[in-house]
């Protein structure tokens, strides 16, 4: 009983000890301290259409003001009009959840079937391995931006299709990252040590594989979010993505393009905002490797 | 120490790009103080050289310098007047005889004669791209080398002004019928320029046919270059890169105008946008949801603010310049009279629809507000925007609920619009997408066509005009105006109202 209570300690601390390296990380605290605000702003706007029946949302978000258009940033609108006489801070903020959970939600996806992918692959090897990652390296010689958009193409625009689209894009990636760790993970003694106890593929690939793999994972995953964030605004500035009026950082970027010239902070703002939060994500990806893998650092 | 190595190497790289940016005057200025060639910024590349298939006004725009039809119409006067054909007289209401200009040769040396006139009108007539423009063709038969006597299956008045289109350009026969496609990628005609290179998405070239009948043109080449984001064609003529700009955004032009050293040239056009309801689809099969759907859009309010004045709030289909225009009054605005019908329809909480268009962005933004004025009487439009093609070819198929469209009168006579919008016939792919099929509207439609007397014609359409407001099938919206940005130092440029500006006349001086 002790020595199973001390083990679970020893456990725990590692990951302790990472978030005390972290911390020490300002750059990285300050990435994860927006990507936080991001979070609460979007649960709140969220909860706001909940309780008001999206009566805000339609009355505040989406409905035109024209004769206002392109109107600068002032005392009742701080970031301003845009070309329909929106509330531009107000779009901003309400946009948040479609660039945040879509990529999280898209970039969950593609680290559940990648990493299994992955993970079946590096314990498997031979044959199994050698199909699985050839497919994935099919995949990977098409560029991720190419194969979401001949997806979103292919089988129309709505958010479902945009999701799968970039999660299917990012899967070979996890699968990667996954099976690289697998192989070196695999000859470890602790597994030989199972294997001796009969333990099934399934366990141990679930209980002591994939726990194992974890730090290169999250690191991947949070710079994947970036990615994701950032192929869902790209194909939306297509148009291939969220359909106006729905506010998204990407069309509203693309709708205010022509407007360059004339009203500066219509693209001005939702480029920002793509910007920080997608440094945001990278800082904080570098942190968590450091942290989480101090042997890399250096 | 690295990242800042970095950093300095990228804004090394970026250093002669931006001088890059800077200059790029076009053209050397020969002796007479004048350059030898016009740069002209267009929206989009040439689909097609060959003149019976590339119908799409950026493609004629560059085309109808390489190609001439028999007759012309002046865009300053309106008139149709001579261009292949020298002169031609109505031998009776079915039958035109054209007496061809002696001595046209084409830009290959070959001499421009009757039979090359029979065989281009036979070949428009095939082609299933423009073949509407010149259908109304029965035969054409070869008098002698110089005269072509034009049948008609029956009565048509506006028979000219189609001859006059430019896609019912004159090719070399003995060119053309060895291969057929020819014409799109090295392109043969007896117009004032000849082809001289084009390279895909970027640029055309023209150079001057000397030997043109009417005279060499007064600028030597003309450089068509492809600059599809708007703005940035806006920057080009700022810049000096380019002397003519076509269709600035509606936002530059008062840029245009403010800056000393460049011209907007500005002029109503013929062209009429408009929302098609799919009378095939329930709820559009219900007159009263139509009529609710067009007094709910506020049209002075689209012409003021995304348009910024310019332009003006639609009635008929057809622009006012063009012949058979009547004018029924713009729906009003009128959201309560809106509700009132959809209740009066069955629909009194309103109904959920999509509107369609294709990828342009003022045509995107017009939707959008379109989207929010509907919203406003409780109609639910979920706005869909796709590519070009993809557009055209589902709502010929009639696929939509609601699209919208972009027409010019390309003959300035209401029946090249009426015609194809309207009539029961038409449905599809030669431009009726709201399915209207009505034998009214059709009587009226062929009055219009087959009769010579123009006031006659002219009661026909006001008719139409009313039955068709009434109808609502097509909620119409705004006539644009049509426009170009100039430098200062360039003479002699008449817009034209369709969009397919002739520049054999114009000159640039050698600065601004």
């Amino acid at each position: 009983m002790k020595s199973r209570a001390n083990e679970k300690n020893k456990q725990r601390s590692l990951w302790v000890e990472a978030w005390r390296r972290l911390r020490k990380n300002k750059l990285a605290m300050a990435g994860l301290g927006f990507v936080l605000l991001l979070v609460v702003l979007a649960i709140f706007t969220i909860a706001v259409d909940l309780i008001t029946h999206n009566a805000f949302y339609t009355e505040h978000v989406v409905k035109q003001n024209l004769r206002l258009r392109l109107q600068g940033p002032s005392k009742e609108h701080i970031f301003g009009l845009d070309e329909f006489g929106r509330d531009i801070f107000l779009r901003v903020i309400w946009a948040i959840r479609y660039s945040l959970f879509m990529g999280t939600v898209a970039i969950g996806i593609s680290v559940v079937i990648g990493s299994l992918l992955g993970a079946i692959a590096g314990f498997y090897g031979k044959v199994v391995d050698n199909v699985i990652m050839r497919i994935m390296d099919i995949f990977l010689a098409i560029p991720s931006m190419l194969l979401a958009l001949a997806i979103v193409a292919a089988f129309g625009t709505s958010l479902t299709n945009l999701l799968l689209a970039i999660a299917i894009s990012y899967v070979p990636t996890f699968a990667r990252t996954v099976r690289a760790s697998v192989l070196t993970v695999k000859d470890q003694e602790y597994i030989e040590a199972a294997k001796a106890l009969g333990a099934s593929d399934a366990r141990i690939i679930g209980k002591y594989i994939i726990p194992n793999c974890l730090a290169p994972l999250i690191v991947q995953a949070s710079l994947g979010v970036a990615g994701a964030i950032l192929s869902i605004a790209g194909l939306s500035f297509l148009g291939l993505g969220i359909q106006p009026p729905t506010p998204e950082w990407g069309s509203m970027l693309s709708n205010a393009r022509s407007y360059i010239r004339d009203g500066w902070h219509i693209t001005v703002i939702p480029g920002l905002m793509i910007m920080l939060t997608i440094l945001s994500l990278n800082v904080l990806g570098d942190g968590l490797r450091d942290a989480l893998d101090p042997r890399l650092k250096n | 120490m690295k990242r800042a190595l970095a950093i300095l190497l990228v804004l090394v790289a970026l250093v002669p790009a931006v001088f890059a940016m800077g200059g790029g005057e076009s053209g050397s200025v020969d002796e007479s103080g004048y350059k030898d060639t016009i740069a002209i910024a267009i929206g989009a590349d040439v689909t097609s050289f060959d003149p019976h298939i590339g119908k799409e006004t950026p493609a004629v725009a560059v085309t109808n310098h390489i190609y001439d039809t028999l007759v012309s119409v002046d865009p300053v006067t309106d008139e149709v007047v001579p261009q292949i054909a020298e002169s031609w007289e109505i031998v009776s209401d079915t039958e035109y005889r054209f007496h061809i200009r002696e001595g046209i040769k084409f830009h290959n040396g070959e001499d421009l004669t009757a039979a090359d006139v029979k065989y281009s009108l036979d070949r428009a007539i095939a082609s299933a791209a423009v073949s509407y423009i010149v259908d109304f063709i029965d035969e054409v038969i070869v008098e002698d080398d110089y005269t072509v006597l034009v049948k008609l299956d029956a009565p048509y008045a506006p028979a000219l002004r189609n001859l006059a289109v430019p896609f019912a350009a004159i090719v070399p026969q003995d060119y053309t019928s060895a291969n057929e496609d020819i014409l799109r990628t090295a392109p043969v005609g007896s117009g004032p320029y000849k082809f001289e290179s084009w390279s895909q998405n970027d640029s055309t070239k023209l150079v001057a046919n000397d030997e043109y009948y009417a005279g060499a043109p007064q600028t030597k080449y003309l450089e068509f270059r492809v600059v599809p984001e708007a703005a940035q064609r806006t920057i080009a003529l700022e810049t000096g890169e380019v002397d003519l700009c076509y269709d600035p955004l509606t936002a530059d032009k008062q840029r245009i105008r403010e800056n000393d050293d460049l011209v907007l040239i500005s002029a109503p056009s013929l062209t009429c946008y408009y929302l098609s309801m799919n009378m095939n689809k329930a709820p559009f099969d219900n007159k009263l949801v139509r009529q609710a759907v067009s007094h709910a859009i506020d049209r002075q309010l689209i012409v003021d603010t995304l348009y910024m004045g310019d332009g003006q709030a639609a009635d008929d289909i057809v622009a006012p310049a063009v012949f058979g225009y009547y004018g029924c009054g713009v729906d009003e605005y009128d959201p309560e009279l809106s509700k009132q019908l959809l209740a009066e329809a069955g629909y009194p909480d309103g109904f959920s629809c999509t509107i369609w268009v294709n990828n342009n962005q003022e045509r995107v933004e017009v939707c959008q507000v379109l989207q929010s004025m509907l919203s406003e009487v409780g109609i639910d439009c979920r706005l869909e925007v796709m590519e070009f093609g993809t557009f055209i070819s589902r709502t010929t198929s009639g696929e939509h609920d609601m699209a919208y469209f972009g027409w010019v009168t390309s003959t300035k006579d209401a029946d090249y619009s009426y015609y194809s919008l309207e009539h029961s016939s038409q449905q599809g792919a030669a431009g009726n997408r709201t399915f209207v099929n009505d034998p009214e509207v059709d009587r009226l439609v062929e009055i219009g066509r087959g009769n010579a007397d123009e006031s006659v014609r002219r009661e026909a359409y006001k008719e139409l005009s009313i039955y068709l407001k009434d109808l609502a099938n097509n909620a119409n919206i705004i006539y644009t105006d049509i426009s170009a940005g100039a430098g200062k130092n360039v003479e002699n440029f008449v817009l034209d109202p369709i969009g397919y500006h002739e520049l054999q006349n114009v000159r640039v001086k050698g600065s601004r």
